[in-house]
């Protein structure tokens, strides 16, 4: 039996692909906030998260009538969202790797949102910790950071994770493991650590 | 004995453990394996080390702030999704299909099928050049430059493969019955 949100959205589908566009505007304000974050997430920066956003959404709207109705339409645009936001990741380094004028990367690593950016002197402690491990995250393969993103900073259970990329839960388990494990030791090797609980629930 | 605890000679080791530490940690065990688990992590420092630590990277990262989005802006958004939108002709290519981290992966199997083919060609050239030259028929002195075949790049997707086959990490499979978790790791 579906979710009444997923039975919304499928209606909405059908509204949409039958000629009204209110059908499609009405899961644009349902889940853009929620493409924008999972974007951002991997983009690191607000202006490309609303490019990759408005990107996921465009898609949406030109193959919509490719969605099959026997999924959930909100695993479909988080799939559609998070191969985006890696495509737009890839397209970004390829660019600066190819502007190799120091200054030209200089200039934009200084550009607001951009993580690394600031100078860690002028940040508090808790803002340093945040730009580390965002660097962190970052430095994880595609595979990993998708899972890490996808449960750690939104949430999803292992089964909608599972849905979204396409693989087992049990292959969901085993790159989230990996994944803090290497965050772990990265964390530690450049002598932070993660705030927290000061005992354990277990 | 209290509630949701077992007799700590039953409480299952490290090594068929640590794997669930995760899955303990973000709730997503079944009950019997979820009181496994609490088991050994009541008695193995360990582990629950372990499991607080993932719990504090947990709690870190879901405080990862996200910068807010104007009215103006999301207009600016709706309004480019439109335009484009309308202006396109017909169904666009789509990736709504299962997530692929190797979005090239044929020219990537491709590139690698070449790589291997040049490396037998030279191997066999070598070869080939090594019996002439003992059987006299090339002069040993010559020399015969070979520009070095490129070396596939491996891949995250082949290094991950890698690991997967011969390395730590496991295979875990979930019963989708009982949801009960079978891991396959390699034995130390």
């Amino acid at each position: 039996m579906r979710d009444p949100s997923d039975e919304e959205d499928l209606i909405k589908v059908e509204e949409f692909l039958s000629g009204n566009v209110r059908g499609f505007e009405f899961l644009f304000d349902k889940y853009r906030e929620k493409v924008y974050r999972i974007a951002y997430r991997f983009v690191r920066d607000k202006e490309d998260a609303l490019e990759v956003t408005q990107e996921v959404f465009l898609k949406v709207y030109t193959n919509l009538a490719k969605f099959k109705t026997d999924s959930k339409f909100f695993t479909w645009l988080y799939r559609v969202t998070v191969n985006r936001s890696i495509d737009f990741t890839r397209r970004r380094k390829s660019r600066r790797l190819q502007d190799m004028d120091p200054g030209v990367l200089e200039a934009q690593e200084s550009l607001p949102g951009r993580s690394p950016a600031r100078d860690p002197a002028d940040l508090s402690a808790e803002a340093e910790l945040e730009e580390k491990l965002a660097g962190a995250v970052q430095s994880l393969s595609e595979k990993h950071r998708a899972v890490f993103l996808l449960h750690a900073m939104e949430s999803l259970s292992y089964k909608e994770i599972a849905a979204t990329l396409g693989c087992s839960i049990g292959t969901v388990m085993s790159r989230l493991f990996y994944a803090r494990k290497k965050l772990q030791e990265i964390l530690g090797r450049i002598g932070l650590e993660a705030p927290g609980r000061s005992k354990q629930d277990a | 004995m209290p509630e949701g605890t077992m007799p700590l000679e039953n409480a299952p080791s490290c090594s068929k453990t640590v794997w669930k530490v995760g899955p303990f940690v973000d709730g997503e065990l079944p009950p019997a394996e979820r009181e496994e688990v609490a088991s050994h992590l009541a008695s193995c420092k360990d582990c629950s080390a372990l499991a607080l630590e993932f719990r504090k990277l947990d709690d870190f990262a879901a405080r990862d702030k996200v910068p807010p989005v104007s009215g103006g802006e999301w207009a600016s958004v709706w309004e480019g999704v439109l335009a484009q939108g309308d202006s396109q002709a017909g169904p666009d290519a789509g990736d709504g299909q299962v997530l692929d981290f190797g979005r090239h992966g044929g020219l990537r199997r491709w590139a690698i099928f070449a790589s291997a083919a040049a490396a037998i060609f030279l191997l066999g050239t070598f070869v080939g050049w090594r019996y002439l030259e003992r059987s006299g028929t090339v002069d040993p002195g010559s020399q015969v430059v070979l520009d070095p075949a490129p070396s596939p790049e491996q891949t995250e997707d082949d290094a991950f493969a890698e690991i997967q086959d011969g390395g730590t990490e496991p295979r875990i499979d979930v019963d989708e019955d009982s949801q009960a978790i079978r891991i396959y790791y390699k034995d130390f």
